[in-house]
């Protein structure tokens, strides 16, 4: 037992020597990985909407010109190309992976509980089967193992994540750019889209009604306010999107002045 | 006029024939405007599609930064932790077998 006492001393002056284990930065970079998911989902959503916006309006194209053209669905075209989602997926696959791995890092050890190796899938606890400490004595160096081992975790992240996350910066500045850039394009064409499929409904009823039912008729007519409400989601849709490419940039870039302001 | 300019001016005048569209009364008035409509929308995409083609090698250009920059600087360091992983195992396996000593120790009465 002597022994085991002297192994405990040396933990504590471990511990001691190397002071006591707080990431400064943890919430703030763990609040910016746990949102990071979401605004990308909601950046990812106006791709797919406006390819499936403007093919809706090709195909009304092919519906209206069909007494003169036939069908001819080998003219529709993807408004995003696939060479063009290809670099943008890329670009926020690796974004998310960034966010994924940071908000691993980021979650540090709280309240004493050694949460950090636990995110990291390390074993916290020496097992009872290898000791044959009983009680309190086996309690004492399985927490003073795992007070060190989490210490020198923590201190690494403490000193190399700030200047990871400088470099990262300017980075998600220019995908916050971006995503903007091209979701002002989106809503220009969304907008069109919409107007040109009004119009084409409004001529399809000027050219029916006198052939068309009462009841077909209202549908008919219904159909316009319905598509000005899809418009109006998609505005919202891409404003959304927008929104989220903003926030993302603009907390990445507080979360880096806080991680220099504490070094 | 560059690109940014085009695209301006063209959503420009495609609103203004919107508009013109649905203030028309004549039939044949409604469907010349509808007509100039498309035809200034497949403008505008050609314009738009160009500026996302333009886009795209900022695109490439910012995905290579991440994935030779910031996931390469960030992965050594969660490989850096998985070396203290194993030296904390180690420690481990020395506690264990500093403990089998002071049993046996205290077995032969040392």
């Amino acid at each position: 037992m002597f022994k085991l006492r002297s192994v405990c001393f040396v933990f504590l002056g471990c511990i001691f020597v190397t002071g006591c284990s707080h990431p400064k930065w943890n919430q703030p970079v763990v609040a910016w990985s746990a949102l990071a998911p979401a605004r990308l989902t909601t950046i990812q959503a106006a791709y797919t909407t406006i390819n499936t916006v403007d093919t809706q309006r090709q195909q009304q194209d092919l519906v209206a010109s069909y007494p003169q053209q036939g069908f001819q669905p080998s003219t529709i075209k993807q408004f995003v190309a696939d060479t063009d989602l290809q670099a943008r997926t890329q670009a926020m696959q690796s974004l998310q992976k960034y966010a994924a791995i940071l908000s691993v890092l980021g979650s540090g050890s709280k309240s004493g509980v050694p949460s950090t190796a636990a995110a990291l899938g390390f074993p916290l606890a020496v097992p009872a089967t290898k000791l044959s400490l009983t009680g309190p004595e086996q309690t004492a160096l399985n927490n003073m193992i795992d007070a060190v081992a989490i210490n020198i975790m923590d201190r690494k992240i403490d000193k190399q994540l700030p200047s990871i996350v400088e470099k990262a910066d300017p980075v998600i500045q220019e995908f916050s750019d971006l995503v903007t850039k091209d979701i002002n394009d989106f809503e220009m064409q969304a907008e069109a889209d919409y107007q040109l499929e009004l119009m084409q409904q409004n001529e399809f009823i000027k050219a029916n009604q006198s052939q068309l039912s009462p009841s077909s008729l209202k549908t008919e007519i219904s159909q316009l306010s319905i598509i000005e409400q899809q418009q109006q989601a998609t505005q919202q849709q891409f404003e959304a999107a927008k929104a989220a490419a903003q926030q993302l940039g603009q907390e990445h870039h507080t979360l880096m002045l806080s991680m220099e302001t504490k070094k | 006029m560059n690109l940014e300019e085009a695209k301006q001016s063209v959503d420009l005048a495609l609103k203004n024939t919107t508009g013109a569209y649905w203030e028309a009364n004549s039939v044949a008035e409604k469907s010349t405007l509808l007509e100039a409509c498309k035809q200034l929308n497949s403008l505008k995409q050609q314009l738009l599609q160009q500026d996302i083609s333009t886009n795209t090698e900022s695109w490439a250009n910012c995905a290579a930064a991440f994935q030779n920059q910031v996931l390469p600087a960030i992965v050594q360091l969660q490989n850096s932790l998985a070396t203290s992983e194993k030296i904390y195992d180690n420690i481990k396996g020395l506690s264990n077998q500093l403990e089998q000593v002071a049993s046996l120790a205290q077995f032969f009465g040392v």
